[in-house]
């Protein structure tokens, strides 16, 4: 029981590391993409 | 006609500092649904970036799934404890504790096929978010991306080496010169794997004990009971 217990709470650490990184890179592609298109008129 | 723009026409008071006002800032312009600046085209993009979203949702969705089942597992070993113990007891039913055990054989099937489907999506998200890093901060990673999968299969290794990865992951998921400090978040997940992983293999080298040491007399009398006779 303790050891299911301690599984839930590291898939729900897990959960937010996954979430917290994939937005990290994701936002700052972004700001990548906006500083290109600044940078790069046609 | 007075042409001399730099004085007030005479009769009108002007404060000292209102000439000094600036004018307004012209209204932004509509948002578009693109950041580009009016006249650009989409940049040419870094082409070893790819999302890690669409493996993170997959992820969350295996980790919520996770949880509901660990829930339901929870249920399933207090039935297989009240089952056989009312059966040792001679209170049960051997049909109940049969279809107890039953229903946690099939939880822990269901809980090695997910921990397999876990293991593999998770270290392909691991492997797309280290290799991503050239791309995002400007310089080489730390190791070779490959070894973003295989460090984590490594005995002993295993416990630090995935962990300084998931920090240069964190740190270096940041344009160049904004590349921040080591993350909290990773430190607390990292704590809490590791110790659900010790207290994981303590209990499995504890429920082997017991099998092998089972009292086997108490099992064996409790099947050996005299039947009522009808």
């Amino acid at each position: 029981m303790i050891a299911i217990a301690f599984g839930a709470l590291a898939a729900v650490a897990a959960w937010a590391v996954v979430r917290a990184i994939s937005d990290r890179q994701e936002d700052t592609h972004e700001k990548q993409l906006a500083t290109a298109a600044i940078a790069s008129p046609s | 006609m007075n042409d001399d723009f730099s004085k007030p026409p005479p009769g009108v008071d002007i404060p000292p500092d209102a000439s000094r006002i600036p004018p307004p800032p012209p209204p932004a312009p509509a948002r578009t649904s693109l950041p580009y600046a009016p006249g650009t085209t989409a940049p040419t993009l870094p082409a070893s970036f790819v999302s890690p979203r669409p493996l993170a949702f997959t992820l969350q969705v295996i980790f919520g799934t996770w949880i509901v089942l660990t829930i339901l597992g929870m249920f399933a070993v207090i039935r297989v404890r009240s089952a056989s113990t009312a059966f040792l007891d001679g209170t049960g039913d051997f049909a109940d504790a049969t279809s107890a055990d039953d229903m946690l054989a099939a939880f822990n099937l269901l809980n090695l096929l997910l921990t397999l489907v876990t293991i593999g999506v998770f270290v392909a998200w691991f492997y797309r978010c280290y290799s991503n890093l050239p791309a995002l901060s400007n310089r080489d990673t730390d190791r070779n991306k490959k070894s973003a999968i295989w460090w984590w299969f490594v005995p002993f290794a295993t416990w630090v080496v995935p962990y300084k990865m998931a920090q240069e992951i964190w740190t270096s998921s940041r344009e160049p010169g904004k590349w921040g400090s080591r993350s909290g978040l990773i430190m607390v997940w990292w704590g809490i794997f590791q110790v659900s992983l010790s207290v994981m293999r303590l209990v499995q080298s504890w429920a082997q004990s017991a099998i092998n040491s089972a009292d086997s007399y108490e099992v064996r009398d409790a099947f050996c009971k005299p039947t009522p006779s009808t």
